[in-house]
């Protein structure tokens, strides 16, 4: 061996790749698995039925879901509407109401219900106008 | 003659005592603030734990039990916030002391990792009494009712000016709450996740449907396992959750470790052990600047 180099340099070359071979395969860049997308947990809905009933004649407006607008009425001393939310943790309501006569005292009640249960009754109070964030409670 | 001499004098006197503010040591800087809007002049605020503090370490020095001691009402927080309150009772003498927690309904928060301050807390099971009451408006009504009746004992003459006091007080908490409730009501209820340094944000959550996911216990010398931010940092991927919350008095560097592996952003400093300075130097201060954050970052 000691007087073949050429030999010594393809000996050498083999025990490096021996040893390379588990070294690249613990050290390569292996895609990560998908992670699991992160599953579409089913969402079951509910129905609301939502009633408000204004003292006076009134700009009504209901949103829910982050500010997502449901519902604007001009002009109406009431309205009624049905939409669908999770059934477990449902999103606050706003209820807004501008009276037409900015100068009388405005009343709004609030009535929401799913499956014909009552889930909240309440009466907003202003002077010209009402606004308030309402949590409802799971049906 | 006589008569009119001694009616001046006795005028003056009643003049003197009455421009004689009480004085009112607070262990808490939100419990300063209500004093101060409930006493307006008529009360001295001797603050002891001042903003900024972390009052989870805190331990009154030798300087601030004389100060103490000088006082006529002291005002705790109580639910073992304070642990050296005991201790400062017997070393106060004759201070009344005017206790939140005992006009409070507490909440139960789950039990801490490992506490290090070897201070000792309300315990239920594996679950601890949450000594942090001012995180619901609800609350503050009911304890500021609490400091306005003791202020009436302790100075009857000055009635009127603290039913007054607590009744602007009061309607200005009235407005916040609702402030609180439609800026709250622009968050969906799956993205009301907190995920904050410890464990002091209960009564909002239960208040407003949040759920917390704290790094580390109810006090900020609770230290999180490391088996506990690997499941931390699960929760918060599982959620997917869009922003974490350092603290006022807080070393965020934990948490941003977690954004790192999470991709999660700090969402913004929460002021949870007490006020702050600037925009939330004032109860109702602190309460827009919490919230505002909160908005913001998980909207």
């Amino acid at each position: 061996m000691r007087g073949y180099p050429l030999l010594r340099l393809l000996v050498l070359a083999g025990v490096l790749l021996v040893l390379g071979i588990p070294v690249w395969s613990i050290t390569r860049k292996t895609p990560t698995p998908a992670s699991v997308a992160p599953v579409a947990r089913e969402e079951k809905v509910a129905q609301f039925d939502v009633t408000l009933t204004s003292s006076a004649p009134a700009k009504l407006s209901l949103s829910a879901g982050g500010g997502k607008p449901i519902l604007t009425s001009y002009d109406a001393s009431g309205l009624k509407h049905s939409f669908s939310m999770n059934e477990k943790k449902p999103d606050d309501l706003v209820v807004t109401g501008v009276a037409m006569n900015r100068g009388l005292p405005l009343a709004v009640r609030v009535v929401v219900e799913s499956n014909g249960r009552n889930l909240l009754d309440t009466t907003l109070w202003g002077s010209g106008s009402v606004e308030d964030a309402l949590s409802i409670p799971a049906p | 003659m006589k008569f009119l001499v001694c009616a001046v004098f006795s005028i003056l006197t009643m003049s003197a005592l009455h421009a004689q503010p009480i004085k009112v040591a607070t262990l808490s800087s939100v419990l300063a603030d209500i004093a101060r809007n409930v006493g307006g002049d008529r009360v001295e605020v001797l603050e002891i734990v001042k903003p900024g503090t972390d009052p989870h370490l805190f331990d009154p020095s030798p300087g601030d039990i004389k100060k103490i001691s000088t006082a006529r009402i002291v005002l705790a927080s109580g639910l073992g916030f304070e642990t050296y309150l005991d201790k400062l009772r017997s070393s106060v003498g004759k201070v009344e002391f005017v206790v939140a927690g005992d006009v409070v309904k507490p909440i139960l928060s789950e039990a801490k990792d490992e506490c290090q301050d070897g201070h000792h807390h309300h315990s239920h099971g594996d679950k601890v009494t949450d000594p942090h009451w001012w995180h619901s408006i609800s609350n503050v009504e009911l304890v500021t009712r609490r400091i306005r009746d003791a202020f009436i004992a302790a100075d009857p003459e000055g009635r009127s000016i603290y039913e007054a006091n607590y009744k602007a007080y009061d309607a200005k908490l009235a407005v916040l709450s609702k402030w609180v409730r439609l800026q709250l009501a622009r968050l969906p209820k799956n993205k009301r996740i907190l995920v904050t340094s410890h464990d002091a944000l209960g009564y909002f959550a239960k208040d407003h449907g949040f759920e917390v996911l704290p790094v580390q216990g109810i006090s900020t010398s609770d230290q999180p396992s490391s088996q506990k931010v690997r499941n931390l940092i699960q929760q918060i991927k599982d959620n997917q959750v869009k922003a974490i919350f350092a603290e006022n008095i807080e070393n965020p560097k934990v948490l941003q470790q977690i954004t790192k592996e999470t991709g999660a952003k700090i969402g913004g400093t929460l002021y949870a052990d007490g006020l702050g300075h600037g925009v939330a130097s004032t109860y109702d201060g602190m309460v827009r600047a919490n919230v505002t954050a909160i908005v913001e970052a998980l909207k």
